[in-house]
């Protein structure tokens, strides 16, 4: 008969899974942080307290030191909970700590690519850019960044959860749940979303200048003066087109140069454009 | 806000953007939209701040933390680059309609700089995890493991806060030189005279830069494409996306709203 696990272990699991980077370093990655989050003695076989891959039967001393050098792990932050409670569930029902580590390395490559496709590649930056397009549309700035945030924190909170749950249920057959969760398709699906709401940003963004001279921005810098107003004050679909297509050419030229672009070079073509701008200037 | 109370609140931001960065919670504090925004309203100008953090974002949103390559950073260039283009709505600088232009290439060129360096500095902040992890293993005697882990992961919380003060508080430093001018030898003046040279204004500055972002914009759409799909397929989700964005705007601009929730006079 499977043993019971402790009231709270999952709300701890999912509550310390926000730290798990905390001590990342280029020796055991996250593998420190693992070892905090099972820190948790639970009942073992028989009333006898284990903990995963550090309890068992070491001095103290020993454990601690087990504890302090783990193995290397690694897996997304937001996934973390997964590993870690299959292996306090494994360790409940008197798994070896050798059986242990071996769940945990099996699930590295999964855990760490499926929640790289799922929230790096998905869900971070598809509500980067709805907040982007909120803005650009003229949501008020505070009340939009709140919205998204807290729509962000619940999401993940809500992936910690799932994760902590499926870990502390499943133990060793933990990839049922990862199968059944058809994380991968829901990946797709996001990232799909994001190439959608990137041609958004990028159409309104390239209609930014159009907004700011509307007044919005710009008068309130007080940079205008009523002279450098356009005339008729409404732009005219032609300006409208030239503006979305200037931006169509731009996405476009960075989604060909796509992966030969370190990810430094945009930021060194915005010192080249105004470096640019300042040359314009002055010699004209 | 007074000042000793914003500097606090600024260094605070940046402190937590950068623990949000990878060590604590990993909210999107640490992206510079929403990083930039925040502190924008600190200093008295969100939209302001939104603005810079925007540009920002655009040129690192495709810089995913995937794959073992060194990325550039943005937690604490955010928020210093939302402050830096506040500046112009406080009454530390003068009212002279040139410097907008002048604050937001300001607010970027340090927001660009500061994200190469907050790279950087996660690298030795690792490594720094690394020694104070073998330092906890020779201390570690027959106290619990349990608690030595606890004590390790405040320590490297610790570190890395630190490092999110240093960033902000040394990033807001250079532009405070250099909005008074004293970075350039000969030329302390006054308050902004040194940004009301920049020869363009904020819209012009916002073009040029918001050109590099769609760059960066179109990286993300390289990376984050759906493998299996056709090219083909992947344009049209963007042409689609692309259609929508810019009718979104044309209602927007219709209905009289302009960016940061005002409406057009």
């Amino acid at each position: 008969m499977t043993p019971p696990l402790p009231d709270g272990l999952g709300r701890r699991l999912v509550l310390r899974s926000f730290l798990v980077q905390a001590t990342w370093n280029p020796r055991s990655l996250l593998g420190a942080g693992l070892q905090w989050m099972e820190r948790g003695v639970i009942p073992g076989p028989g009333g006898r307290a284990v903990e995963a891959n550090g309890g068992g039967e070491e001095r103290p001393a020993q454990a601690t030191r087990v504890a302090l050098e783990p193995r290397p792990f690694n897996a997304h932050p937001w996934l973390s909970p997964l590993a870690a409670g299959a292996r306090l569930r494994m360790a409940a029902e008197g798994a070896t700590r050798a059986e242990q580590d071996r769940l945990g390395d099996a699930l590295r490559g999964p855990l760490g690519a499926l929640g790289d496709q799922l929230v790096w590649a998905g869900w971070r930056p598809a509500l980067l850019l709805v907040l982007a397009l909120l803005l650009l549309v003229g949501a008020p700035p505070l009340a939009a960044v709140g919205t998204i945030v807290l729509v962000y924190v619940a999401g993940q909170t809500v992936l910690r959860v799932w994760a902590a749950r499926a870990g502390l249920a499943l133990g060793r057959q933990v990839g049922q749940a990862l199968t059944r969760a058809r994380l991968g398709p829901r990946a797709t699906r996001l990232r799909s979303g994001v190439l959608f709401l990137a041609g958004s940003v990028a159409s309104a963004a390239s209609l930014l200048p159009v907004l700011l001279l509307q007044g919005g921005v710009e008068a309130d810098g007080g940079a205008l003066t009523p002279e450098d107003l356009p005339s008729p004050p409404l732009p005219g679909p032609g300006d409208l087109l030239t503006w979305a297509g200037v931006g169509l050419v731009l996405l476009g030229t960075g989604a060909v140069l796509g992966g030969r672009l370190r990810p430094w070079v945009p930021g060194a073509a915005a010192l080249v454009a105004l470096g640019l701008l300042l040359l314009r200037r002055l010699a004209f | 806000m007074g000042f000793v109370l914003a500097l606090t609140a600024l260094l605070a931001l940046g402190a937590w953007a950068t623990l949000d960065t990878t060590s604590l919670g990993q909210t999107l504090v640490c992206r510079p939209l929403v990083g930039g925004t925040l502190a924008g309203a600190i200093v008295g100008d969100p939209v302001a701040g939104a603005l810079a953090g925007g540009l920002l974002e655009l040129l690192v949103l495709g810089a995913l933390p995937v794959g073992a390559v060194r990325l550039p950073e943005p937690g604490a260039a955010g928020v210093v680059a939302g402050a830096v283009a506040a500046l112009p709505s406080t009454p530390v600088l003068p009212p002279d309609p040139g410097l907008p232009g002048g604050t937001l290439a300001l607010a970027l060129v340090l927001g660009v700089a500061l994200a190469w360096v907050g790279g950087w500095s996660q690298s030795l902040l690792r490594e720094g995890n690394l020694r104070r992890l073998e330092a906890a293993v020779r201390r570690a005697g027959g106290g619990a493991a349990g608690l030595a882990l606890g004590r390790l992961h405040a320590r490297c919380l610790l570190a890395d806060a630190g490092r999110g003060v240093l960033l902000t508080g040394g990033g807001l430093l250079v532009a405070w030189a250099l909005v008074w001018g004293v970075a350039v030898p000969g030329w302390v003046r006054g308050p902004g005279e040194l940004l009301a040279l920049w020869p363009a204004t904020r819209l012009e500055t916002a073009v040029a830069l918001g050109a590099a972002g769609l760059l960066g914009l179109g990286r993300l759409v390289a990376v984050v494409a759906p493998p299996g799909r056709s090219r083909t397929a992947m344009a049209g989700m963007a042409a689609a996306g692309f259609l929508v964005g810019a009718s979104l705007v044309a209602a927007a601009m219709a209905t009289g709203l302009s960016p940061g929730g005002g409406t057009t006079p």
